[in-house]
């Protein structure tokens, strides 16, 4: 049973591991960072929060998403240089 | 340094009995099920963004992370990196403030309130076994470590005729006690000094680990003197899909950055409970944005200790012994007990934060939904704390079992694959997809877990590495998203009034 499942499941897992070995580390590196400065790009497009009472006006420093997207340009750093 | 001094054992007793008075002092004030399990809803956001690291690094991640270093090298980062960053700012953008301000308690609540009753129940049933299991598994890891610090081995009691080690009973009550009687809130300032503890611990082993090997330069030229072939990529961040190790750059994206690591900061209750805990969504989302930032420092708190630690000791059984080790051979009595504090701390985090979380679900989910639904706070509060005091007995007698049976904390962990993926597939098609209901949830739920499942039973004849763990949790989140997706299609949808604020698109 366990064999029959296993042959007719194989040819598409053999395509899947081709494809993913055509890819070079380097390849891979590249996909990685795009992946994260599209999280970034994304996190820029959302809405500046409204200013609660307490808080006061939103000022840069107070702006999460520009601290999120310096998390997100390290995460980039690292992995450019590290590879 | 064969055992620890008497001025070590001295420092980690005080420390526990610090957690102790800490833990009493927390939760004199706290009546309501509010002020337990969500610490009054007035947890500072620093405090809340520390407490979610260290319990994710908890027993784990210490023995864990650092021991695939010494196996695997660099690669390993992956898990704090790509594997937690992007996922936890997306928590912070699109899941958490919808949770926060729903004001739920925990996610299966949330589900419950999305989809129907059934998927509550089904979600709660799940990680609330999954939850009290592992508080077993955690327990029985943070006594043998204790014990090889300790040299306590041979110390041991019985009780109701089962052997239990000293250790675990002594720890077993210093956590039970502290998060008995505190709660969420003594959970948080326990877990925020332990990461200072723990954060004062690695620094001092990788500088003395470093001093030992010969700076970067000697840690380089003895892995590739003695690495060996498996070694070859020791100091690469990214690996080959043919890699030996499970980590190539697929599994790594595929399984951890998009399937496993979502999963965990959106959808693990132990995590996200705590960032309900904070004053405002701002709050909330400051917290993860902050552990966001924490988490890009842990590699080089954990992982580079590993790495230092095949050079030095590159003789070990296996891995997972090398933080226990350097810890022992590296530091001089004193300064051994101040890191060993550290090290116990990180590991009773994991436990706390479980302990904590399964004693919510429970009551939360279990007691409240089905034994007493109009039960006041004050009983839920009530009910809480009885919770976690049989939660924390059953997992000392759960502990020894552990013990009996090696693969256990493997298949718990095999487990969690198991189910993290078609859960987080709802959740997902939930926050971001109006048409997904509550008969599409549930079928996305079984086929996801009957497609890992198969996947792990069909194991070495399908996939090319011997720990497929992480293409597995993709495909279950793949099948748990079709199969969402074809039965909402084909069954009715919720109206737009009962879906207000519970999606992204619906949020007011």
């Amino acid at each position: 049973m366990k064999e029959f499942i296993a042959s007719l499941l194989k040819p598409f897992a053999n395509l899947c591991f081709r494809l993913a070995n055509s890819v070079s580390p380097t390849v891979a590196i590249v996909i990685y960072i795009v992946l994260l400065a599209a999280l970034a790009l994304w996190v820029l497009t959302l809405k500046k929060e409204r200013p609660q009472p307490a808080a006061g006006k939103i000022t840069i420093l107070k702006d999460l998403r520009l601290w999120a997207v310096l998390i997100l340009l390290i995460q980039i750093a690292i992995y450019i240089i590290l590879r | 340094m064969e055992r620890l001094a008497n001025i070590d054992i001295t420092i980690i007793l005080l420390y526990m009995a610090g957690l102790l008075v800490a833990g009493y002092f927390i939760g004199r004030h706290q009546k309501t099920d509010k002020d337990y399990f969500l610490g009054g809803r007035k947890l500072k956001w620093w405090m809340v963004g520390i407490s979610m690291v260290v319990s994710d690094i908890g027993a784990l991640e210490l023995v864990g992370v650092a021991g695939g270093a010494y196996v695997m090298g660099l690669t390993i980062a992956n898990f704090d990196w790509i594997g937690c960053v992007p996922a936890m700012i997306l928590a912070a953008f699109v899941f958490i403030p919808f949770y926060w301000r729903s004001g739920v308690y925990t996610i299966p609540e949330y589900l419950g309130r999305r989809y129907n009753d059934g998927v509550r129940t089904l979600v709660a049933i799940l990680w609330g076994l999954f939850m009290v299991a592992n508080l077993g598994i955690f327990l029985y890891t943070v006594g043998e470590t204790t014990n090889m610090l300790f040299g306590w081995e041979e110390k041991y009691v019985k009780l109701v005729g089962v052997k239990i080690y000293t250790s675990i009973l002594v720890t077993a009550f210093v956590i039970g006690f502290y998060t008995f009687t505190g709660g969420l809130r003594a959970v948080v300032f326990t877990d925020t000094i332990q990461y200072f503890v723990l954060v004062i611990g690695s620094i001092i082993i990788i500088i003395l680990g470093f001093i030992k090997v010969g700076g970067i330069e000697g840690l380089v030229s003895t892995v590739n003197e003695i690495g060996g072939p498996d070694r070859k990529t020791f100091f690469h961040l990214i690996l080959p899909a043919d890699s030996v190790h499970p980590l190539s750059w697929s599994a790594v994206l595929f399984g951890l950055a998009f399937v496993l690591s979502p999963a965990y900061w959106v959808g693990n209750q132990a995590i996200v409970q705590r960032n309900l805990a904070t004053g405002s969504e701002r709050e909330a989302k400051k917290s993860v944005i902050f552990a966001a930032a924490l988490k890009l420092t842990i590699p080089v708190l954990i992982v580079v200790p590993g790495m230092v630690g095949f050079a030095l000791f590159p003789e070990l059984s296996k891995g997972d012994d090398v933080y226990p080790t350097m810890l022992r051979e590296l530091l001089p009595p004193g300064l051994a007990g101040l890191v060993f504090a550290g090290f116990l701390a990180a590991l009773m985090s994991s436990v706390d934060s479980y302990l904590n979380s399964a004693s919510t679900l429970w009551t939360m989910d279990i007691y409240k939904r089905f034994i007493k639904k109009d039960a006041s706070h004050e009983h839920l509060f009530k009910v809480g704390k009885a919770l976690t005091a049989f939660f924390i007995i059953f997992a000392i007698f759960l502990a020894p079992v552990t013990a009996k049976f090696p693969g256990v904390f493997s298949a718990m962990q095999t487990l969690l694959a198991i189910f993290q993926g078609p859960t987080f597939a709802i959740l997902l098609l939930g926050m971001i997809w109006k048409r997904a209901n509550g008969p599409g949830a549930i079928a996305g739920l079984i086929l996801g877990v009957a497609t890992s499942s198969s996947l792990f039973w069909l194991g070495d004849s399908l996939f090319q590495t011997k720990e497929p763990f992480l293409y597995i949790a993709w495909w279950s989140f793949v099948t748990g998203i079709a199969a969402t997706v074809v039965v909402s299609l084909m069954t009715p949808p919720k109206s737009e009034a009962e879906l207000k604020n519970l999606m992204y698109s619906t949020k007011s």
